[in-house]
């Protein structure tokens, strides 16, 4: 017991460190402009939340088939989407959500059938419980996503863009509330096939990491340690997050393709 | 001579005894509360004040109201209590309506521009919002039907306003409708310094 303590407390040490020499070099590629590990996780820190989750699948082959689509694919631009909610003069824009606009560039569809036969992109549409869409469009530009090195919205002038790069695999659901919005989406914004998508679960988006997949959401809410391995795994959660960090993208999309 | 010789031996490796020493301490301390995100304190400052929006509806506020003063409160080191006044010192804004298809029932991210804490989501920040999603019918307007159900997603997001992961016991399990907190993350309260 006290080894493994001990084996805990020296992993945290090197983690702290590491995170300690990524924000540096973080906040150094925030001033040139150029685009780091640390930057490729800006829209993962965007998106993560900590909540009560609708959908809860304890292997990638449940999560597939319950999918209304599961593709491979790149995130190529986000943009602001629609909101819920209603301001007050009290709190002002607080109980509002936006969603953003997420284009992802299919490569390969896994489940289901893409919404235009002929677009090869779809739109995934996350909604932010954190932001009104004022408060998005101040952390976001037409080539990229702008926040700080800490993940919170850039003070003015500061802060980079950049989008993550490589494949990932995307496990998605049709969303049911086109028209509920108390504001659409701003002028100009598409929606791939008149529909969108969101993810079936926070961890319905995996993606390459150095040590093969990870599911970047998931961390906000489980206690996973560095390789993405959950610290408990009887629960259907832990059990996703154990199979996922136990395999590469080309193993994850060979389950959810089965 | 041994003993000045030893006590000159011990005099070299005092200074980087308590160097390791408090390495070890500052490490030991950031391993129990910190869930791995290093530096990531939970129950803040001792204080946690709930603020209940003005346009909340009455049996959510209730729910919340119940969970903070009989879940929360009588931890030793939380004090928790319900506030309707809107100021800095809020812990967590608790709000609810029709957010659309999100995906989830309740959640409790760090609010943009929230002034204190660490960085980005899981860490400490204040403050923080809790939304019940009590869409305008079907299953997320269903989920917050019963008093069972209300107790525990608000005892579930507060838990994460406390920093709190989810476990397979309390509260804080993916689903069910418990609303007393975990032995694991109840062991996590108590762990948590303020800094």
């Amino acid at each position: 017991m006290q080894r493994r303590i001990d084996r805990q407390r020296r992993r945290l040490f090197v983690a702290w460190l590491v995170s300690t020499v990524l924000a540096a070099v973080g906040c150094s590629s925030g001033e040139s402009g150029e685009s780091t590990a640390q930057d490729q996780e800006a829209l993962w820190r965007l998106l993560s939340t900590q909540g009560s989750f609708v959908e809860s699948y304890a292997s990638i082959a449940d999560m597939s088939a319950s999918a209304d689509l599961v593709v491979v694919g790149s995130v190529v631009r986000i943009g602001v989407g629609r909101e819920w909610g209603e301001r007050t003069e009290l709190e002002g824009d607080e109980n509002v959500v936006a969603s953003v606009l997420i284009e992802v560039e299919v490569s390969e569809v896994l489940r289901g059938s893409l919404p235009d036969p002929g677009v090869k992109s779809i739109t995934w549409e996350e909604s932010l419980a954190a932001y009104s869409a004022p408060r998005l469009a101040a952390v976001i530009r037409s080539d990229g996503i702008i926040v700080g090195d800490d993940g919170r919205i850039a003070p003015e002038g500061g802060g980079f863009a950049v989008l993550p790069q490589g494949r990932g695999v995307f496990f998605l659901r049709l969303r049911s509330d086109m028209g509920t919005e108390i504001t659409p989406a701003p002028h100009g914004s598409s929606f791939v096939g008149g529909v969108s998508y969101r993810l079936v679960t926070p961890q319905g988006v995996v993606v390459e990491s150095s040590k093969g997949a990870t599911t970047p959401l998931a961390y906000a809410y489980l206690d996973l340690d560095d390789s993405g391995y959950p610290s408990e795994t009887s629960s259907a959660e832990g059990k996703l997050a154990a199979e996922i960090a136990d395999l590469d993208l080309d193993g994850v999309i060979a389950r959810a393709r089965a | 001579m041994r003993w000045s010789n030893g006590a000159a031996a011990f005099g070299r490796v005092i200074p980087g005894g308590v160097v390791l020493l408090a390495l070890f301490l500052a490490v030991a301390t950031a391993s129990a509360n910190d869930f791995g995100y290093p530096g990531n304190y939970a129950a803040n400052n001792y204080n946690h004040e709930v603020y209940l929006s003005t346009t909340l509806d009455s049996d959510l506020g209730s729910s919340t109201d119940w969970v903070t003063e009989n879940t929360y409160d009588p931890h030793a080191e939380i004090a928790g209590y319900i506030t309707l006044t809107y100021r800095s010192a809020n812990d967590a804004r608790v709000y609810d309506g029709n957010y659309g298809d999100t995906g989830w029932y309740a959640a409790a991210p760090c609010l943009s521009g929230a002034t204190i804490g660490g960085s980005g989501q899981g860490t400490w920040c204040k403050p923080r919002t809790i939304r019940y999603n009590r869409g305008a019918g079907g299953q997320y307007f269903d989920a917050f039907d019963t008093e069972n159900e209300r107790r525990h997603f608000a005892c579930h997001e507060l838990g994460h306003t406390l920093g709190l992961f989810h476990y397979t016991d309390g509260c804080m399990m993916e689903s069910g409708v418990s609303y007393v907190v975990g032995t694991h993350n109840n062991n996590h309260l108590y762990f948590y310094p303020y800094p």
